[in-house]
């Protein structure tokens, strides 16, 4: 038998014993359905919000720390040691702990607004929730909503991701706090780490209602000890070209429905002692003999920063670990036009090279009227390339 | 009850139960199935007198429930996992021992992507393309994702599977 007719048959057995329904589906459906008007009147408040709100993000982005009209006067203060971390909240919050039964995996820590009431089990219909850990504070939030970059009071990166309200039943906004590497001392094997911080609403009524409340919370997390640049010991020696190569992590992910695509890749160690590099990325989107293809922003740039062997991309049981300071990232918007599928993507940095191959626009072969995303297609609009987060 | 509504009710009664299905196949929870299930159809019927006229209505509530799992996957990943690894005796697992167990627990560590197209290739049997259709990605890739999915699968089974690969290849035809 073949690997795939094992799956096969695994994947028809698993689902042979089908538990009976816990709920009423169909009459959750239907209600849903009746609510759509005053759903559509939330929405297109909540698109109106959502535009006040981008328009005030957009006049505060780039350097300057978020504008809060919130007072934090009276808060309390949450001071967790093992995450070096403190923040102030409402005094009236309520901080829920959760904990696994196992015992095992970290705990699990939520703030619940008055009014609000805290579920056994997460989440609940408001909460803010937190986490300090060790991935990069610059992850693959260009999935799944819209990021903006930004400094706290105190000089920290962050990246902002909010959900579509029109698409996302649930509200959401997630805050990634670049928190250095936690050891002084010029360990070896210290990795950057990150706080992160998401406010969830089960509806815009409550998004609403919290959301300026709960998004000031973020904006007073500050450090109990200081720690070491997440950029990396600058003391360290320059790393030589042989000690490291470029890697693309052999995929592309999609944005935009399907007109928007995403390359990213790293730098991996190769060999040598400690050493520190910091690489500026190239990306050019090239035609037949290297001709640079006609692309607003055309070749597009980045830059990495790090330590060398610890920062390097790792792989783990075949795969690339999507993670850390040498991870570097690419956003392409409207690949589809015409011309650009077959291109060839040549990344560049200090002397290496690597060539993506085009991708593989799915065929349009579907018949008419058939759902689904949309085929490859040249909208009419500017074609876009750049280093992600810009 | 409108025309279209009782059309509807026709359709949920032949679809939910499959996508409750794919549901558990991606996610491993018969609660979190029903769930994004539920939002499939919830998001179907609001749009159910656009959808009624395709030809294949079920594909738009199977787009809607893989694009939700994404989506949830990518900004809940730690409450999943709490929900997950805190609710044991609540889960429903399939009786599975042995090998079939073995490459039942390693299809549920694939990385979600891989999972997925694996999910619609072999569950559903769709096509290369039509995978790539509704996973919103290029044909490669989704031969990307299966082939590193399977070879995956292929090393969690080790020494046993190579055996039964090696009489699959040299099976003869008639």
């Amino acid at each position: 038998m073949t690997i795939e007719d094992r799956v096969r048959r695994v994947l028809d057995e698993a689902v042979a014993d089908e538990p009976s329904l816990r709920g009423a589906p169909l009459d959750h459906v239907l209600r849903r359905r009746r609510r759509r008007p005053v759903m559509v009147g939330t929405v297109a408040m909540a698109l109106v919000l959502a535009a006040v709100v981008a328009v005030a993000a957009v006049r505060g982005s780039g350097t300057r720390p978020l504008p809060s009209t919130v007072s934090t006067e009276g808060w309390r203060a949450y001071t967790d040691v093992a995450g070096n971390l403190r923040f102030r909240y409402p005094p009236d919050w309520r901080v829920k702990a959760y904990q696994a039964r196992s015992g095992r995996g970290p705990t699990y820590m939520t703030l619940v607004p008055p009014g609000i009431a805290v579920p056994a089990m997460p989440p609940a219909a408001f909460q803010v929730s937190w986490q300090a850990g060790a991935s990069f504070w610059i992850g693959e939030d260009w999935i799944g909503g819209t990021t903006s970059r930004g400094r706290l009071p105190d000089g920290r990166p962050y990246l902002r991701t909010v959900g579509d309200p029109v698409t996302d039943r649930n509200r959401f906004a997630s805050w990634s706090i670049d928190w250095g590497r936690p050891c002084l001392t010029g360990a070896a094997r210290c990795r950057p780490h990150s706080v992160r911080f998401q406010v969830r609403a089960a509806d815009g009524r409550l998004w609403d209602r919290y959301r300026a409340v709960a998004e000031t919370i973020p904006t007073t997390v500050e450090q109990l000890r200081p720690t070491a640049p997440t950029v990396g010991d600058r003391g360290l020696p320059a790393c030589r070209a042989d000690q490291w190569r470029l890697v693309w992590v052999e995929e592309w992910g999609v944005t935009n429905g399907y007109q928007g695509t995403v390359i990213q890749g790293g730098v991996r160690y190769r060999q040598g002692p400690r050493c520190h590099l910091r690489l500026t990325l190239r990306m050019a989107v090239e035609g037949e003999g290297g001709r640079a293809l006609p692309v607003r922003g055309n070749p597009a740039t980045t830059t990495v920063e790090g330590d060398l062997p610890v920062d390097g991309i790792r792989r783990l049981s075949g795969s690339w670990v999507i993670d850390g300071a040498m991870m570097w990232r690419f956003v392409w918007d409207e690949w589809c036009n015409r011309g650009l599928p077959q291109a060839t993507l040549r990344v560049t940095a200090d002397g290496a090279t690597l060539a993506i191959p085009g991708m593989d626009p799915a065929p349009d072969e579907r018949p008419p009227r058939t759902p689904g995303p949309k085929p490859c297609e040249d909208r009419g609009r500017p074609s876009v390339v750049a280093g992600w987060p810009s | 009850m409108a025309g279209d509504d009782r059309e509807f009710l026709d359709f949920f009664a032949d679809e939910f139960w499959s996508l409750r299905r794919i549901g558990f196949l991606l996610t491993g929870d018969w609660g979190e199935a029903e769930e994004l299930a539920q939002e499939a159809m919830a998001r179907t019927f609001a749009a159910w007198p656009r959808v009624r006229g395709y030809d294949r209505p079920a594909a738009f509530a199977r787009k809607v429930l893989l694009n939700r799992h994404r989506s949830l996957l990518r900004r809940a990943v730690v409450e999943a996992r709490h929900l997950l690894a805190s609710r044991p005796q609540e889960r429903h697992e399939p009786d599975f021992s042995g090998d079939d167990l073995i490459l039942w627990q390693a299809l549920r560590r694939l990385p979600a992507r891989q999972r997925t197209a694996i999910v619609l290739r072999y569950y559903l049997d769709l096509s290369e393309a039509e995978v790539a259709r509704q996973l919103g990605v290029p044909a490669g890739t989704v031969k990307s994702l299966v082939h590193r999915g399977l070879h995956r699968l292929r090393e969690r089974l080790g020494a046993t599977y190579a055996d039964e690969r090696l009489t699959s290849n040299t099976e003869v035809g008639p």
